[in-house]
């Protein structure tokens, strides 16, 4: 997924949920809505300043921000502890079919919760976890 | 008065270190050491368990042993926060900010190392306090007003633009996204239903617990999962692990100012009654990262000052916390409600009895509390070995035991399944913003200061109103005010010598 269009992505949400928060004010009384009303005026002010600069081009690596993680999205989804690299073997890079498939397992989590009770769903889950990853990496436990 | 408190915390001593009272702190300690493990479980819980078995017991050995539940459920909490990322109660929440960088980095060892001893000797800081003020509490507590703590939390937020590492928009952004979720629920004074969505779960707001527990461990689950990083620490052997934990408890000496500073900090909140151990920590979170001056970028990178002055300011709040709760009955934390249920279920009034006549007893508990506090830190010293082994294993093993825990502590505070929900939302957003760099830490901070800022403010504008108290003539107001005024511009000055040096360094 582009970068950008991620950024944007969630500054809007954010945006949405300012804004469902400050339509809900509109019917509260005199006592309750002063503080929230204006805390959600200026975060609004606020995440449109944000968007106004998620939607400018993405910002080249200069010499005052010489630090190209910085502004990466693959980088950053990369970035852990040094060394990492060498021993994920350069693995990482960003895709959303990737963060579904991660998501997935934490769906999976809930529904087996749900489902059967956190008693059962947590070895449940534990087993199935290690088990599709055992696979994955050819039978290594 | 202090004639009286010499020969009373001798007694209290030896009843504590007598045979066989000292096996009542040591099972009390372990117990909540391996009761706080589990994140979600507190002292309180493990207090309100033991309270039908010890209600037959006579009254020494269940101060002992609730004295001990207090301070010992406070250490263990840093332990999981430092090498999972998992805050063990929220008030390790601003431990691992930097405690887990530090584990990534491969110093855990340090980590843990500098959060023991901070522990320990902000434990017995915070004891100090505590034998010290036991003449003129009365006074130093009535000191605090809702003016007071209004202006508390306005320097608590201004050290939000120190936070935001340059990115300031979106930093206060944030702080008012955490603000407007801590307003979820009822209003404090006239009841009323806000943001609820019609939902009876969001009717008593946001539980912090999961949210936490989302926000930070799931969020590194989600991390872990995404970045298939091997191991945690980058590491897979112990030795090649570069921290050492004397390195750790030496950062206590090295940076004894903001120690001092951190505990003193722990102590005066601790002292607050409804306040909390959470804001203790990250208020002292962000004057650590305030008075770093120039290196102050290192926080939030494993930076041990992250590390010694939040854990420094949690211990700490236990001895002030027992101050409002043996002077008034009033109780400063979770754990002092339940202690104090427990000194009136066995007969014992707080008051000016208990810092009177029964003042052997109430050092009984202070004693125990402190010894609790001082044998989690040696303990967890003793056990930094395996524990940072951990660090080391496959993060393919790990994920299902953190996300279990995860699940466990969200589940396991209320028995609410939309708990587990709102962690692992939490834990979606958490890592969105890790990956679009929003900075988390403000909207923790405006979440835990915001219901107290709210109900602060109105309640010191009524008072102003009514021509009750004169803002501008108290003296604790005006110094916190001075304070968050000299934040703001310290933060202003450095931002802007930092921003004229880079061209010149940098480019």
């Amino acid at each position: 997924m582009d970068e950008q269009r991620l950024k944007i992505g969630f500054t809007l949400v954010l945006l949405v949920f300012v804004i469902q928060i400050l339509v809900l004010t509109l019917d509260l009384g005199r006592i309750a809505a002063l503080v929230p009303a204006w805390v959600g005026l200026v975060t609004l002010v606020l995440l449109l300043v944000q968007l106004f600069f998620d939607f400018r081009p993405a910002k080249t690596i200069t010499a005052r921000d010489p630090d190209p993680g910085r502004f990466s999205l693959y980088d950053r989804i990369k970035a852990g502890a040094p060394g990492d690299a060498a021993l994920s073997g350069g693995k990482g890079a960003f895709e959303l079919s990737q963060m579904l498939r991660v998501s997935m397992w934490f769906v999976l989590m809930l529904v087996c919760i749900y489902l059967v009770g956190l008693l059962f769903a947590v070895p449940f889950y534990a087993f199935l976890y290690w088990n599709r990853r055992a696979q994955k990496a050819g039978g290594r436990p | 008065m202090f004639e009286s408190i010499v020969p009373a915390a001798w007694d209290g001593l030896c009843v504590v270190f007598s045979w066989p009272n000292i096996l009542y702190p040591i099972a009390g300690t372990l117990l909540a050491m391996l009761f706080s493990v589990i994140p979600g479980l507190t002292g309180a819980t493990l207090m309100a368990l033991a309270i039908p078995f010890t209600f037959h017991w006579d009254l020494v050995p269940v101060l002992l042993l609730f004295g001990a539940f207090v301070g010992g459920a406070t250490f263990m909490g840093s332990i999981t926060a430092i090498l999972f990322n998992i805050p063990g109660r929220n008030s390790n929440a601003a431990t691992l900010l930097d405690g887990y960088p530090m584990a990534q980095k491969g110093e855990a060892k340090t980590a843990i190392g500098c959060s023991a001893a901070a522990s320990a000797l902000g434990s017995s800081f915070g004891v100090l306090v505590l034998i010290l003020l036991i003449p003129v509490v009365r006074d130093v507590i009535l000191a605090f007003g809702p003016a007071e703590i209004l202006m508390m939390t306005v320097w608590g937020f201004t050290t939000l633009s120190i936070l935001s590492r340059g990115n300031v928009i979106k930093s206060l952004a944030v702080a008012g996204l955490g603000l407007l979720l801590s307003f979820i629920g009822h209003d404090p004074r006239t009841a009323e239903l806000r943001y609820t969505f019609n939902s009876l779960y969001l009717r008593d707001g946001l539980n912090l617990v999961p949210l936490f527990l989302g926000f930070f461990a799931l969020a590194e689950v989600f991390n872990l999962m995404m970045s298939g990083r091997a191991t945690i620490s980058g590491k897979t052997r112990v030795e090649q692990l570069p921290g050492k934990v004397w390195t750790g408890v030496r950062a206590c000496y090295r940076h004894a100012g903001l120690f001092l500073r951190s505990a003193t900090i722990g102590t005066v909140v601790g002292a607050i009654p409804g306040i909390g151990a959470t804001v203790a920590s990250f208020v002292a979170y962000a004057h650590a990262r305030q008075s770093a001056g120039a290196d102050g970028d290192n926080f939030g990178k494993g930076d041990i000052r992250g590390v010694l002055a939040p854990e420094a300011a949690n211990d700490a709040k236990d001895g002030g916390a027992l101050l409002p709760t043996l002077a008034f009955g009033i109780p400063g934390s979770v754990g002092t409600a339940m202690l104090l249920v427990v000194l009136n279920l066995h007969g014992v009034a707080p008051g000016r009895e208990m810092l009177g006549e029964n003042l052997n007893v109430a050092f009984v508990l202070i004693w125990a509390m402190f010894f609790s506090n001082c044998l989690t830190s040696i303990v967890g010293l003793g056990s930094v070995g395996p524990l940072t082994r951990l660090t080391t294993v496959r993060t393919d093993l790990l994920v299902p035991v953190i996300f279990a825990l995860v699940t466990v502590g969200a589940y396991i505070y209320r028995g609410v399944f939309a708990d587990v929900l709102v962690a692992v939302i939490f834990g979606f957003i958490g890592y969105l913003m890790k990956i679009l760099d929003w900075p988390r830490i403000p909207l923790l901070i405006a979440l835990v200061l915001g219901p107290l800022f709210e109900n602060s403010l109105l309640i010191t504008l009524k008072l102003q109103q009514l021509g009750t108290i004169n803002f501008w003539s108290r003296p604790i107001a005006m110094a916190m005010l001075a304070l968050s005024v000299g934040s703001l511009v310290w933060t202003y000055r450095h931002t802007r010598k930092r921003t004229n040096s880079e061209p010149k360094t940098r480019g």
